[in-house]
């Protein structure tokens, strides 16, 4: 916690190095979790550096109250995903398949098939409520605790369990659907 | 027995999501839930891979230097160099205007020729906010920056054969800022209906002045003094994004690749955590466009679970110095 303060000071200090590892830390899990959300690479990167962007306008009004900063920064993140798909709505997303990682497969046909399966989970988790898959973004995107993705949410751990839960037993569901049907 | 169930799950989701275990490993520490746990915990990886993307290590680079840059200009305001700066800005813009009344254009039109190292430069830069201004529409807008975009080329390539690699950093910042300018315009345009001429010039003039200007710079980049080069290679690489960033909001898709990024000759890799150049630089812009306070309570939609904080996205001009 004491580390998380010096932290955010360093930050509202507008310290080199405390930028650098804000942004070596999060940069991918913000992308991550912003490109679940709207599909395409370049809105993705665009929207996830204003997020830094955004926070370094920000965090001067930041007020340490011993909760994770991770929460707040990916609060900014939520933010600018909820803006860009209500300005946005109307226009088709591009499937989320063109940067998912290469795998091992040095076969084009295979690295494409696989890419494929990969982009398929990612519509899986789109069908799930928006409670559910705020969680499975949060938590597996974002890589965030249970703790910080209460906080984001604004809910209580127990219940983000609950959403995972219930997350889960869905995304199988979908997933088996698929697989058979 | 839900709660439990539910706090195990969440247990073995942080041990194999964040710590690397198997599945196998969390199933043996609770057997009395392995047939449960063992389908949760598939579609978990499941999950994981899911959302396994990573953005282009050449954006995640440029996004850095571009987010430094910004600490660096903002640390400059907050230790009180930008009270005198800004007073010299809206000096000079004050003076510009003033050569526009009384000594008519021609004081301008001298300085419309100087270059990043002469001291009319600064009423150059001043004469044009002055014009952007005055243009009313967000399309013109657009356009001035393209022209102006295309002056800090030119700049770029007297600077670099003339040796000050410092100045082609300088005036990259600014040719970044302008392509930048134009990307809320491009989006606003590629999102309208019944704009289709609009799109269209827009859409051509980008492809024309992307093509030129990495012509132009590759063409210098070739020619160019060696200490000369990196400062040259970022100019072209941040160009080449930031018209491709332009394209493909206003095309709506991938066909927009104006350029492909060139190898650069120098060793030095945008994947330096922090290259040295970036320390040296003493920004004059901002890439990042001043916005109000983010608002705790933005607009979230039923689905975000009445997630609020600062966040919202602006277009606003802001002043180059």
């Amino acid at each position: 916690m004491q580390d998380e303060e010096s932290l955010v000071r360093r930050l509202q200090e507008r310290d080199d190095e405390a930028w650098t590892g804000l942004y070596d830390e999060f940069f991918n899990r913000v992308y991550r979790y912003i490109r679940l959300r709207v599909g395409d690479r370049a809105e993705a990167e665009d929207l996830t550096e204003q997020v830094f962007l955004k926070a370094l306008q920000s965090v001067s009004s930041y007020r340490w109250r011993g909760r994770p900063f991770s929460a707040w920064l990916f609060r900014i993140a939520h933010n600018q995903v909820v803006d860009h798909v209500r300005k946005t709505r109307h226009r088709r997303t591009v499937p989320l398949d063109e940067s998912l990682p290469a795998t091992s497969a040095a076969d084009p046909v295979l690295l494409a098939e696989q890419r494929s399966i990969l982009g398929q989970l990612a519509q899986s988790v789109g069908q799930l409520t928006g409670a559910q898959r705020a969680v499975i973004e949060l938590r597996f995107a974002g890589e965030l605790s249970t703790a910080e993705t209460a906080q984001v949410l604004g809910k209580s751990p127990g219940a983000v369990k609950a959403l995972q839960h219930s997350a889960l037993v869905a995304l199988r569901k979908i997933l088996s659907r698929d697989r058979d049907g | 027995m839900d709660r439990e169930f539910e706090d195990i799950l969440d247990e073995c989701i942080d041990r194999i999501t964040l710590r690397g275990e198997g599945i196998e490993q969390c199933l043996a520490s609770y057997p009395a839930y392995s047939a449960k746990l063992e389908p949760l915990l598939q579609a978990a990886l499941s999950a994981t891979k899911a959302t396994s993307a990573e953005p282009r290590p050449e954006f995640k680079a440029a996004a850095k230097y571009r987010l430094l840059s910004a600490l660096r200009a903002g640390r400059e305001k907050r230790r009180g160099l930008s009270f005198t700066g800004r007073r010299w800005r809206w000096a000079t813009l004050g003076v510009a205007l003033l050569l526009l009344l009384l000594a008519g254009a021609g004081t301008v039109a001298a300085s419309t020729n100087s270059l990043p190292d002469e001291p009319l430069y600064r009423v150059k830069l001043a004469a044009e906010r002055v014009q952007m201004f005055f243009t009313a529409s967000d399309t013109a807008k657009a356009k001035l920056h393209l022209k102006f975009a295309e002056r800090r080329v030119k700049e770029i390539v007297v600077m670099a054969e003339k040796d000050k690699p410092e100045k082609v950093e300088d005036v990259t910042r600014r040719l970044s800022y302008h392509l930048e300018k134009v990307r809320p315009v491009a989006r606003a345009l590629g999102e309208k209906e019944g704009r289709g001429k609009d799109i269209a010039e827009l859409r051509a003039l980008l492809q024309r002045k992307a093509a030129k200007h990495r012509a132009i710079l590759q063409n210098t980049l070739e020619r160019a003094p060696v200490r000369a080069r990196p400062s040259l290679n970022r100019a072209l690489e941040l160009s080449g994004q930031g018209y491709d960033k332009a394209l493909q909001y206003i095309l709506g898709d991938d066909r927009s690749r104006s350029w492909e990024i060139r190898p650069r000759p120098e060793s030095e890799g945008l994947n330096d955590p922090q290259p040295p150049k970036i320390q040296r630089l003493t920004p004059l812009i901002s890439p990042i466009t001043p916005s109000p306070p983010p608002s705790p309570a933005s607009p979230v939609p039923q689905s975000s679970a009445g997630i609020s904080g600062p966040g919202d996205r602006s277009g606003h001009e802001h002043n180059l110095p």
